[in-house]
C-alpha cells in the first residue's frame, strides 16, 4: 500500500475514535455539552460529564421530563479553545440547543461565551472553574456556575484554616500549576498568609506532565517549610506531597479535595495530608451516596463511583431546570428557569443550591475538611460544614 | 550544589535517557523519527496496569508479562504499520508515527479513561524513601529507574558492539542496500529495532507508573525526553546519555535557582542552544544529518 | 561447490528488461549465460547498463525504485527476478558493488561479522574469516581499523572479503579496477582467478577497463545502451579489431564512438572483418 493511503487510513481510524454527537430527536430537550473528554483537563472533567450522561440516561429511561426525552449532545474539546469554539458553534447554530454546558479549561470559555451570547443561549459551567461573571451581585444574565470549587472563596478559607491548625508558627510552602487560575489563587494565598502573620517560605508552580516531582519537593524541603498548601489539579497536589514524603519531609499539607480525593487519600494513607472541599465524601454515607454508587454500577461508569458526586449534582440541577421550563422549551424559558433555581443538594453540599436573577453562583459556600487516619485505617472528617459568605 | 540536587539530576536524567534510547534505536537504524514514542511508553505503563490487575498476587509475573508485551508491541507496530513504509520518503513514515500517536492516545482513553492508575498500589507496594547518603533520599522506584537505565544502556552497548545482530543493526543504519546484499533481512533488523525501542520505552513507562502512576497525559513525558535524544545527536546512544544528563541538570538548576516555571521550556532552550552550535547534535554524525 | 551439470548454465538471463522509476528503461533485452566455475566479463561504456544488469541479478530494494519489467533471470534453474537482495545472497549470489562497498563506520572485522551467512556454524564463520585473511593478507593487520579509513585498494579487498564470507556460488563484481593503481589491479585480478580456481566460485565481472576484463575472463559480453552487441570467448574478443579500436585504445583518429554505430556502417573504418 502507498504511504499516503496508509496515512489516510490511520487518520480515519484515529478520527473515528473521537466521540461523535448522538442522533437528534425531534421533540426532545436538546442540551449541548462541550467538555474536555480527552486531553490535559480530562482527568477532572470527563468523570463529571460521564456521570451527568448516566443521570440523563436514567431520566430518559423513566420517560424523560414533562414527557419529553433529554438529548445530551456531548462534544470533546480536548481543552483546546479552537475546538471548544467549533463545538459551541455547531451546538448552537446547527443543533439549536436550548442550553450549553461547558466543562473544560478556562481558556476555552472566551469563544464559548461569545457563541452563547450570539445565540442568546444560557451557558452553564459544570464541574469547571466558575468565571467571575456568574458571581453575585451582578451575574451575567446568561452565565451560570455550579462547580464546587472557586479560588476566590476557597483560598481565604484554606489559609485561615492552616493558621488555626498550625501548632507552631507556620512556615508555608505554596504549590500550584502554571495556569492563570492556580497562579492567581496561590499569589493571593501568599498575600493573605503574610497578613495573617504566616511566612510563605516557598512557592512552586509545577507544570503538568512532570516526569519527576522530586526537584520541586527538594526546594520546598530546602526552604524548611512545615506546612504545605496546594491549589491545583489533583495530580499536582498529590504528587508533590508524595515526593515530599519520599524526601523525608514531616510537615502537614492541605489541598483542595477534587473528585479523585476520596480514592487517593486512602491510597496515600498519610495522616498529614488534609483536604477541604465543598462536596461531601462517600465516607459520610448519605442516601445520595448510595444512589450514586448504584447508578455508577448500573451505568457502567468508567471511574470509581466516588468520582461521580459533582456529575450527579449537575444531573439533579439539570432535572430541576428542565422540569420548571416545561414544554415546549426554548432558550429563553430555560434561562428564566435557571434564574430561579432552589435545589436541595441532599447533603452533597452544605446547603441548598440557589440561583436568582443577580446570583448565578451562590451566596454562601460550605466546606468540609477530611484526612486519612492511619490508626482507624479510614478517612475521618476533621471539621463539619464551615460556611462562609461569598463576598467579592 | 547539594548532594540531593545531584541525586535529583541523576534520577531525572535516567528517566530521560531510558525514554531517549528508543528514539535513538529506531532513528539510527531506519532514520525514522518515531513521534509516537511517548504514546507507546504510556501504553507500556497501561499494560502493566492490566497485568497487575490480572496477577496482583504475583508482581514478578505481571512485570515480566508487561515487559514482554512492550517488546511485542514494537514488533506489531512494525509489522502492521511501518513495514509498508520502507522505501517511502522518511517524512511519510514520520507522519504515520504522528497518526499512530493520535490513535494510541484515543485508544488508551477508550480503554483506560482519563483516570490515574497506580500499579504499585495494586501490588500493595509502598514506595518508601531510601537513604543513599546522609541527607540524600530517593524513592525505591527512582532507584530502580536509575539501576534499570544503567543496565539497559550497558546491555544495548554490548549488544550493538559485540553481537552479530547488533553489528547488523548498525550496518543497516549506515547502508541498507549493502546490508541487504550481505544477506541481512532489513525487515528483521527494523522490526528488532522497533521491538527494542518499545521494550525500553515500556520499561520506562512501567517504572514511572510504579513511581507516580499513569494517566492519559503521560505521553507528554516522551516529548520532554525528545530534546535529550536530539541534544546528544539522534544516532548516538552515548549522546542520548550525555544529552539526558545535560537536559536534566539544566531543568533542575532552573527549578532550583531561577524559576520553576522554566522547567517546561528549559529542555527546549538547551536543545536550541546546542543545535545552533552543532546542528547534528553533540555526538551525532554530520553525515546522518544530510540524509534527513 | 556447485552440483549443476557442466552443460547447464549457472546463470541464464533472457531478454532482460529493467526500468527505473517505472519509466526510464535502462536495459532493453539483455541475454547472457554464465557457465559454472567460469569468469565472465561484461564490458561497455559509461551508462551502458552494466551496473543495472548486476543489480537486477542481485536484487533491488525499495529505495532503488527499479524493477525487472520483462524477460527472466534463472539461477541454477530457478527464476529470481525481483527477489530481494538478502534472498539472493542466501541463494549464493553475492555482489561486490561499484560504490559504497563497505560499511565505513564499522571496523574491518565487523565488516566481515556483519554478513548473514547462510547455513553457517560459528566454526565455519571463523574458518571463512580466516580464509579472507589468507586470501588478502594485507587486511589482517587492519582488523580493528574503521573501514572508512581504508585506502581504495584495501577497501576493494575488504569488499571481496565480506562477499566471500557470504559463501557465494556466483560472485558479481562491479568494477574491479575503478580508481586503483595498475599494480593493485593486477594483484586483484590474480586473486579473482584464485578465488575461482581454489573455491570453485563462478564470477560475473563488470569492467570499463576492457583490457583487464578480457585478461581474466573466459568469456565476454559487450553491452551498449542496454543491448548486448557482441559476445564471445575472451581470447577471441581480445583479437577483434573493433574491440581493440574502441575499448583498448589501440586505434586513433576515428570519430565513431560506439561499437553499434560502427556495426551499422560496415564499410567504415579500417580492419572491419565483420560478416
Ligand atoms: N537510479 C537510477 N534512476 C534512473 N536512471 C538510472 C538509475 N541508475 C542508473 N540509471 C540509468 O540507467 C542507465 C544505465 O546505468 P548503469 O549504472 O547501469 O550504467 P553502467 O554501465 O554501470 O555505467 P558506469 O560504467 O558508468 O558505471 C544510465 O542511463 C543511467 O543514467
Ligand atoms: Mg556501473
Amino acid at each position: 500500500m502507498r504511504a499516503s493511503a496508509y496515512l489516510a487510513l490511520v487518520a480515519l481510524a484515529a478520527a473515528s475514535l473521537l466521540p461523535a454527537g448522538s442522533a437528534t430527536a425531534q421533540d426532545s430537550y436538546k442540551i449541548g455539552v462541550t467538555a474536555a473528554m480527552t486531553g490535559p483537563a480530562a482527568a477532572t472533567q470527563a468523570p463529571v460529564i460521564e456521570m451527568l450522561r448516566i443521570y440523563v440516561d436514567r431520566l430518559n429511561a423513566k420517560g424523560g421530563i414533562n414527557g419529553h426525552q433529554v438529548d445530551l449532545l456531548i462534544e470533546d474539546d480536548q481543552a483546546e479553545p479552537s475546538k471548544a469554539a467549533a463545538n459551541a458553534t455547531k451546538l448552537v447554530r446547527q443543533e439549536g440547543v436550548i442550553l450549553l454546558i461547558n466543562s473544560s479549561f478556562s481558556s476555552t470559555y472566551g469563544p464559548v461565551i461569545a457563541e452563547a451570547k450570539r445565540g442568546n443561549v444560557p451557558l452553564w459551567f459544570a464541574g469547571a472553574v466558575c468565571p467571575k461573571e456568574t458571581h453575585p451581585p451582578k451575574a451575567d444574565p446568561l452565565l451560570f456556575c455550579s462547580t464546587g470549587f472557586d479560588f476566590s472563596v476557597d483560598i481565604p478559607v484554606a489559609v485561615k484554616a492552616i493558621k488555626d491548625m498550625a501548632k507552631e508558627p507556620a512556615k508555608l510552602a505554596l504549590v500550584g500549576i502554571p495556569v492563570p487560575i492556580s497562579r492567581i489563587g496561590i499569589d493571593g494565598a501568599e498575600k493573605l498568609a503574610a497578613s495573617l502573620g504566616m511566612q510563605a517560605v516557598d512557592k512552586e508552580f509545577v507544570p503538568p506532565a512532570t516526569a519527576d516531582y522530586t526537584p520541586f519537593a527538594t526546594k520546598i524541603k530546602g526552604a524548611d517549610a512545615n506546612w504545605g498548601f496546594a491549589y491545583a489539579p489533583w495530580p499536582a497536589e498529590a504528587k508533590t506531597f508524595e515526593a515530599l514524603r519520599r524526601l523525608g519531609w514531616t510537615g502537614q499539607y492541605l489541598a483542595y479535595g477534587h473528585i479523585q480525593a476520596e480514592d487517593e487519600l486512602t491510597r496515600i494513607a498519610d495522616g498529614g495530608f488534609e483536604i477541604f472541599m465543598a462536596n461531601s465524601l462517600f465516607q459520610d454515607d448519605l442516601p445520595v451516596h448510595k444512589q450514586i454508587r448504584d447508578a455508577a454500577a448500573a451505568g457502567k461508569y468508567s471511574f470509581p463511583p466516588t468520582y461521580g458526586t459533582e456529575g450527579w449534582l449537575s444531573g439533579r440541577i439539570l432535572e430541576q431546570i428542565l422540569t420548571k421550563t416545561g414544554w415546549p422549551a426554548s432558550a429563553e424559558k430555560v434561562t428564566a428557569s435557571m434564574s430561579s433555581l432552589n435545589l436541595d443538594t441532599q447533603g452533597i453540599r452544605g446547603g441548598p443550591l440557589v440561583w436568582t436573577a443577580d446570583n448565578h453562583f451562590r451566596t454562601k459556600q460550605s466546606y468540609r475538611f477530611y484526612r486519612y487516619d492511619p490508626d482507624k485505617k479510614s478517612i475521618v472528617r476533621m471539621r463539619d460544614w464551615l460556611t462562609v459568605d461569598v463576598t467579592d | 550544589m547539594s548532594p540531593q540536587l545531584i541525586a535529583n539530576i541523576v534520577v531525572l536524567a535516567a528517566i530521560y535517557a531510558l525514554v531517549s534510547a528508543g528514539y535513538v534505536l529506531v532513528y539510527r537504524v531506519s532514520h525514522v523519527l518515531n513521534l509516537a514514542h511517548g504514546e507507546l511508553m504510556m501504553i507500556g505503563a497501561y499494560i502493566l496496569v492490566a497485568t497487575a490487575g490480572l496477577f496482583s498476587g504475583n508482581p514478578i509475573l505481571a512485570l515480566l508479562l508487561a515487559a514482554v508485551s512492550g517488546l511485542v508491541m514494537g514488533l506489531v507496530v512494525y509489522a502492521v504499520l511501518m513495514r509498508w513504509l520502507t522505501g517511502e520518503a522518511v517524512l511519510a513514515a514520520v507522519l504515520v508515527t504522528i497518526a499512530l500517536g493520535i490513535l494510541l492516545r484515543g485508544l488508551s482513553i477508550l480503554i483506560w479513561t482519563t483516570q490515574q492508575f497506580y500499579p504499585a498500589a495494586i501490588f500493595g507496594w509502598r514506595n518508601p524513601p531510601v537513604h543513599i547518603l546522609p541527607g540524600v533520599q530517593i524513592s525505591v522506584a527512582s532507584l530502580a529507574i536509575v539501576a534499570l537505565t544503567i543496565i539497559v544502556y550497558a546491555a544495548l552497548f554490548l549488544f550493538l558492539q559485540f553481537t552479530a545482530w547488533g553489528v547488523r543493526m548498525r550496518a543497516a543504519g549506515q547502508n541498507p542496500l549493502l546490508a541487504e546484499q550481505r544477506g541481512i533481512r532489513l525487515h528483521a533488523v527494523y522490526a528488532l529495532a522497533w521491538g527494542l525501542s518499545t521494550f525500553t520505552a515500556s520499561l520506562a513507562g512501567m517504572l514511572l507508573s510504579l513511581d507516580s502512576g499513569v494517566e492519559s497525559t503521560m505521553a507528554t513525558i516522551g516529548l520532554k525526553a525528545f530534546p535529550a535524544a536530539l541534544v546528544g545527536g539522534l544516532d548516538s546512544l552515548f549522546g542520548a546519555l550525555v544529552g539526558a544528563l545535560i537536559v536534566a541538570a539544566a531543568e533542575i538548576a532552573a527549578i532550583q535557582f531561577v524559576n520553576p516555571l522554566l522547567s517546561d521550556v528549559v529542555p527546549f532552550l538547551v536543545l536550541l542552544l546546542v543545535l545552533a552550535v552543532r546542528p547534528w547534535g553533540l555526538f551525532g554524525s554530520r553525515e546522518q544529518l544530510d540524509r534527513v | 561447490m556447485t552440483n549443476v551439470p557442466q552443460a547447464a548454465p549457472l546463470l541464464a538471463i533472457d531478454d532482460l528488461r529493467v526500468a527505473y522509476h517505472r519509466v526510464a528503461v535502462a536495459l532493453h533485452g539483455v541475454t547472457l549465460r554464465v557457465m559454472p566455475q567460469t569468469i565472465v566479463a561484461l564490458v561497455g561504456n559509461n551508462g551502458a547498463g552494466k551496473t543495472t544488469a548486476l543489480r537486477a541479478i542481485s536484487g533491488f530494494i525499495g529505495v532503488d525504485d527499479a524493477r525487472v519489467i520483462g524477460g527472466s533471470i534463472r539461477f541454477a534453474g530457478r527464476r529470481i527476478e525481483n527477489e530481494p537482495p538478502h534472498a539472493n545472497t542466501a541463494r549464493g549470489i553475492v555482489l561486490v558493488p561499484e560504490r559504497d562497498k563497505v560499511f565505513p563506520n564499522l571496523t574491518v572485522a565487523e565488516n566481515l561479522t556483519v554478513a548473514a551467512t547462510r547455513r553457517a556454524s560459528s566454526a565455519e564463520r571463523r574458518r571463512l574469516d580466516e580464509l579472507v585473511f589468507a586470501l588478502f593478507p594485507a587486511l589482517a593487520p587492519l582488523r580493528a581499523r574503521l573501514a572508512g579509513l581504508l585506502s581504495g585498494g584495501e577497501r576493494q579487498m575488504l569488499a571481496f572479503g565480506s562477499a566471500i564470507v557470504c559463501k557465494p556460488e556466483l560472485l558479481l563484481v562491479d568494477e574491479l579496477s575503478l580508481g586503483l593503481a595498475p599494480v593493485v589491479v593486477d594483484d586483484l585480478a590474480r586473486r579473482v582467478r584464485a578465488i575461482r580456481r581454489e573455491l570453485g566460485i563462478t564470477v560475473l565481472l563488470v569492467e570499463q577497463n576492457v583490457g583487464v576484463a578480457l585478461a581474466i575472463a573466459d568469456y565476454g559480453y559487450v553491452i551498449e545502451s542496454g543491448h548486448v552487441v557482441l559476445e564471445g570467448p575472451a581470447g577471441e574478443l581480445r583479437g577483434r579489431p573493433e574491440i581493440q579500436q574502441f575499448y583498448l585504445g589501440l586505434a586513433t583518429g576515428n570519430q565513431v564512438r560506439r561499437y553499434r554505430a560502427l556495426r551499422e556502417r560496415p564499410a567504415n573504418g579500417p580492419g572491419d572483418r565483420r560478416q
